[in-house]
């Protein structure tokens, strides 16, 4: 009864969030297994597919197998409740080891100081429950400073009127190559007054251990690497733990419940194994990481004695305040035929990064907000090469069909005449009592477990901080001489960029997960994705992720 | 799929600009997407009645089945049913899996000869698949090991 569990701990999920602590434990002597509900696919077996990328499930799951529900707001105020096999609407990003990781891009930025006290540097916004963060930026900022050398972040930095405060000079690795357009950016935004600076990213300019440096293979987010220069948690983090021996990976492994004794404490993972079999498997502390959707559904699911809503859920907060990334983008458009012959040859070089963003409206001080306000991060980034997502665009004039030689007209205009330069914004999403995940009472996935079911409702302040950033960004376009300039922002959610959920506070009453991000009322539980977020800040969260998972991790083993 | 091939046809005729659906195999492509097990068989049905209702607006509007029309009437019959919300909507589904057989990888039977990306100067990425890590085969691929 007493014998000593298998594994000091358990991870559910490899990806960002569980990476780091696996990594960090074993090399610490741990012993560690982590389950991980996808396939395992290794370098080799990632291509330039469009079809396996992004036409059909492959990274993902068959929504007919595992769909999710998604609750948006009609017109009467109402919610609609729609399954995603209903609506096509795919929420999964990556399910697979490494996760998600695998597939990002890997535009890295570092949330600000004042990201981590919103609420006292703002104030608060009627209809959103923004709070201050348990730790301040200080306390992270050796955390960004590891993600940078061992997952390795290029970049380069210059001083601009938002940089965050840093331990370090620059990056470890320098910036990767750049196509003419970033030049043409930073003169656009000098002559406009304000300043674009280099984007970071979770890419290998140079090689890295067994890793190489990136080939500018021109195909990187939703799409995994064949180098190993991106810094998934599965090439950066999972070898050197599965290196020292005391780290398993069990691929396949779909964990459905966490068992827990009476004294407050998980005593098992319960998971449907490759054969569909149900497995389990003991430990002394349980991190979760199966991404923000995914982790607050497996604590609801997995109710005991002591839990009777759901795992760490005593207190209903379980799954609320679930945020996404706030703003929009748009683009325009550079037409070869008006460019000197040598400078259209260098804009349509394919591979090399435009990796140029603007932080300079951070924070916005503007009378249409009343003086000082949250802002956010403008980055630029050339159209996807994806050929369908440029054929599918082209294919409707308005509500009008093209086809015929009009269609085929256009489509070879577009592929071989212009070249897109886009842009996105990335603004707070404001946690509220509309954004959450609960369990579907009536949908279940193959395994005949309940799917969670996402409200998806926004603050209309999102759209308003969003369409702010927007206009500035397309100003510089309209200053580079772009043609065809649009921009849309809506409170429509990227499901790519998720977080919030188990919001980490020092209030247990309003909050789940401590500021080490062990569940108030779970004595082993901890959660170590992007759900400990209570604001997400104004950039894509991955960094910050792993950086916070790095955190918890050293925690855990001075524990 | 004689109607839906002449169908694909008119959508991306050959017009001296670049290849034509039966010059991507743009059927033969139809085909392997409605023989996928893991398609939503709503989707399949979907597409295969589309087929019908084609056929079914030829009887109703020329009294003869589709494939007896001549090519202008089939035109103008195409033109006919984008103008219905219906037919829109099925024909924009298949000029999408037309589109597939234009930039998928050869080796899903369709950009025969790579003419699809030779055509738009599309530079496919690298690596491109080997056979076992096609879509239908990679999942098997990877779960054997
Ligand atoms: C196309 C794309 C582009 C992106 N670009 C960027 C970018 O440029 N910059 C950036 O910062 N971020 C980007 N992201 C987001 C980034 O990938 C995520 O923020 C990050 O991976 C989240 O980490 P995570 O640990 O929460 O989730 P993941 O990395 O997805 O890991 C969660 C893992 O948990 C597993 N899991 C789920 N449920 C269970 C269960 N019940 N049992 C066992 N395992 C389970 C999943 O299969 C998955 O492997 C991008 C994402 C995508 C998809
Ligand atoms: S080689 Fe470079 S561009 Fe290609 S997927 Fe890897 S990191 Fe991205």
């Amino acid at each position: 009864m007493n014998s000593k569990p298998a594994y000091d701990f358990c991870i559910i999920g490899s990806g960002a969030g569980g990476g780091p602590v696996a990594y960090e434990l074993s090399r610490a002597g741990f012993s560690v297994v982590v389950l991980e509900k996808g396939p395992w696919f290794r370098t080799k077996d990632l291509t330039k597919d469009e079809i396996v990328a992004t036409r059909r499930s492959v990274y993902t799951p068959s929504l007919l197998e595992e769909p999710q529900v998604l609750e948006n707001q009609n017109d009467e105020g109402g919610w609609d409740a729609v399954p995603t096999y209903e609506s096509g609407r795919d929420f999964w990003n990556g399910n697979c080891v490494g996760g998600s990781s695998n597939f990002m891009s890997g535009y890295f930025h570092r949330l600000k100081p004042n990201d981590f006290r919103l609420l006292s540097t703002y104030g608060e916004i009627e209809g959103a429950n923004v709070v201050d963060w348990p730790i301040s930026y200080d306390e992270m900022e050796a955390w960004y400073t590891k993600v940078e050398t061992v997952v390795g972040v290029s970049g380069k930095v210059v001083p601009h009127s938002t940089l965050e405060p840093r331990s370090t000079k620059d990056f470890p690795f320098p910036p990767l190559a750049e196509n003419i357009i970033s030049g043409k950016i930073d003169k656009a935004c000098d002559a406009l007054g304000f300043m674009a600076k280099p984007v970071p990213r979770a890419i290998l300019s140079r090689p890295k251990e067994e890793r190489f440096s990136c080939s500018y293979s021109n195909f990187c987010g939703s799409y995994g690497c064949a180098t190993d220069a991106k810094g998934s948690s599965r090439v950066a983090l999972l070898p050197g733990a599965i290196a020292t021996g005391n780290c398993t990976v069990i691929p396949n492994a779909k964990v459905f419940n966490l068992e827990t004794d009476d004294n407050y404490r998980v005593m098992r993972a319960w998971y449907h194994d490759k054969e569909n079999q149900k497995q389990s498997i003991e430990a002394d502390h349980f991190v979760v990481a199966a991404q923000a959707v995914e982790t607050a559904r497996l604590l609801l699911m997995s109710k005991g004695k002591k839990y009777p809503y759901g795992l760490a859920n005593n207190n209903w907060q379980l799954g609320k305040n679930l945020i996404f990334s706030g703003g929009g983008s748009g683009s325009g458009q550079f037409f070869y035929d008006e460019l000197p012959d040598d400078e259209a040859a260098k804009l349509a070089a394919i591979g090399l990064f435009v990796n140029r963003s603007i932080q300079h409206w951070y924070e916005i001080e503007d009378e249409s907000f009343g003086g000082k306000a949250k802002g956010g991060t403008i980055d630029f980034l050339w159209e996807h090469a994806n050929a369908m997502g440029k054929l599918i665009r082209n294919k409707w004039d308005g509500d009008r069909l093209i086809y015929g030689s009009e269609l085929k007209v256009k489509l070879h205009d577009y592929f071989t005449k212009l070249r897109k330069l886009r842009f996105e914004v990335f603004n707070d999403w404001l946690p509220t009592d509309d954004c959450f995940v609960a369990l579907d009472e009536k949908v279940k996935d193959k395994w005949n477990d309940p799917v969670a079911r996402i409200r998806l409702g926004y603050h209309p302040h999102d759209l308003k901080v969003g369409r702010f950033l927007a206009r500035k960004a397309t100003n510089v376009l309209e200053e580079m001489g772009a043609e065809n300039i649009s921009m849309g922002v809506s409170g429509s959610p990227p499901s790519n960029l998720m977080a919030g959920g188990c919001r980490f506070g020092n209030d247990p009453e309003t909050s789940v997960l401590d500021k080490n991000c062990r569940a108030h009322q779970v004595d082993n539980l901890y959660v170590t994705d992007g759900s400990f977020m209570p604001t997400g800040g104004s950039v894509p969260y991955t960094w910050t992720i792993y950086a916070n998972a790095f955190r918890v991790a050293e925690i855990l083993k001075q524990s | 799929m004689e109607i839906v091939g002449r169908v694909q046809q008119h959508l991306f005729p050959d017009d001296g600009n670049g290849p034509d659906a039966a010059r991507l195999n743009a059927d033969r492509y139809l085909l392997w997407v409605l023989s996928d097990p893991r398609k939503d068989p709503g989707d399949i049905r979907y597409i295969i009645n589309g087929i019908g209702w084609v056929d079914e607006t030829a009887h109703e509007e020329y009294e003869k089945s589709f494939l007896e029309l001549n090519g202008r009437e089939q035109a103008e019959l195409i033109d006919f049913i984008a103008g219905e919300a219906w037919g829109s909507s099925w024909l924009s589904i298949i000029l999408t899996f037309i589109f597939e057989a234009l930039v998928a990888d050869p080796q899903y039977g369709g950009n025969v000869g790579e003419a699809g990306w030779d055509w738009l100067n599309h530079f496919a990425g690298i690596p491109r698949p080997t056979e076992k890590l096609l879509y239908g085969n990679i999942l098997n691929t990877v779960k054997a090991r």
